[in-house]
């Protein structure tokens, strides 16, 4: 009895085993940003202990002294700047010079200050950079979602 | 004058096509710049095994995932030659005997790849941090008090387990996988300049092995050259 407990137990492991594959944690979108909040009602926001409250839990009713309104919640940020977006690949521009103009697949991007880190769509780029009476240099470049490619234009020949 | 605007139009769009399709990497100087090298009368073999950190450095896709990356410089000398990739082999010994590996073909390694990154990212943790500061202008209470706002601020986390995106595991990331590795591998037809590209060649076994590659094409010598273990 207890050998085919301990095989039904064997069993279930090695199915369960290729679904418990140890995962990795990613810090994905960082969001930072500053709003405005306006009260309307029904309910008020509360003050830890001090502050009788209306509930839209239990209408009608005004909760105690030292209640905490599950309904209540921090100011949430109507404007949000992404820092990190999970759909497009990230693109460092490591040494160009801030005033060179950077130009993707032949249209203008703007310059290269402004332009140390760009977000793109999955796909090859052509990156050209243009820095006064220099010759352009162009790079091709290869964006895959998720990834970072760090772009060194001095290793590329005019 | 017609016919000659015809023929100019049809040249320069072969241009077009004939730059697009240009695989490749810049050869070397000379055989002698690579790691090893080998010549059999007027051709000459350069040959590197790029290490895992030059494989990183080198592609934008995880390659050295599974993927042994040779870098080979042809130099032809005269008379040219007909280069094809099918012609190398890497042949590999190691505690549990000997392999022999064709090269892989770009769409192969894009797809091997794409499955690859799906698989690893079907069990992963996504944190999402969220940061905010307001401005609270008070509140009036219902019997008319007013209580005075302020600064507020908040910070928080979400966390997604499973069913999310992992790195480069898109249809289009497959393709732009494909595309670099096209664009960097080792050219074939007839050639008469000195070519260079990578060969992409699978991961028989984890454990360490020793790895020579071989080049035997119709009507010319073997050519066999021991890679060196790549540099970690």
């Amino acid at each position: 009895m207890k050998a085919r407990l301990f095989l039904v137990l064997l069993l279930l492991v090695a199915l369960a085993v290729p679904s418990l594959a140890i995962p990795r944690i990613h810090l994905r979108r960082v969001s930072v940003g500053a709003g405005y909040s306006h009260f309307s009602g029904p309910y008020y926001p509360y003050y830890p202990g001090y502050w009788p409250g209306y509930s839209s839990l239990y209408p009608g009713s005004f909760y105690p002294p030292g209640y905490w309104d599950p309904y209540w919640s921090p100011y949430g940020s109507p404007i949000a700047y992404t820092l990190r977006d999970s759909d497009k690949g990230e693109v460092h521009l490591k040494d160009a010079a801030p005033q060179a103009e950077v130009y993707i697949d032949g249209a203008y991007a703007g310059i290269a200050k402004d332009l140390r880190t760009l977000w793109l769509a999955p796909g090859a780029y052509n990156l050209e950079l243009r820095s006064g009476n220099q010759t352009p240099v162009q790079k091709k470049i290869y964006v895959l979602t998720g990834k970072t490619v760090n772009v060194r234009m001095a290793e590329v020949k005019p | 004058m017609k016919r000659g605007l015809a023929v100019g139009f049809a040249v320069a769009l072969a241009m077009v096509a004939f730059a697009g399709s240009r695989e490749g990497i810049a050869p070397r100087s000379s055989a002698g710049d690579y790691a090893v090298q080998k010549q059999s009368g007027t051709l000459s073999l350069g040959v590197a095994r790029l290490s895992n950190e030059q494989v990183k450095n080198s592609f934008s896709a995880d390659v050295e995932r599974g993927y042994v990356v040779i870098e080979i410089g042809v130099f032809p000398g005269e008379g040219g030659i007909d280069l094809r990739r099918d012609d190398f082999v890497l042949r590999g010994s190691g505690k549990d005997g000997a392999y022999v590996l064709r090269p892989a073909s770009p769409q192969t390694v894009a797809g091997v790849l794409q499955k690859k990154n799906k698989t690893a990212g079907a069990h992963d943790v996504d944190v999402y941090p969220h940061g905010s500061i307001g401005y609270s202008t008070g509140v009036r209470d219902p019997y008319g008090r007013q209580y005075p706002g302020g600064v507020t601020t908040a910070v928080g986390v979400g966390v997604g387990v499973g069913n999310n995106a992992p790195a480069a595991s898109t249809d289009a990331d497959r393709r732009t996988m494909e595309t670099e590795l096209r664009d960097k591998i080792l050219p074939e037809g007839e050639q008469t300049a000195p070519v260079a590209g990578y060969l992409y060649f699978p991961i028989a076994t984890k454990d360490k092995v020793s790895y020579q590659l071989e080049y035997r094409a119709p009507g010319r010598d073997k050519i066999l050259m021991p890679l060196p273990d790549a540099k970690k």
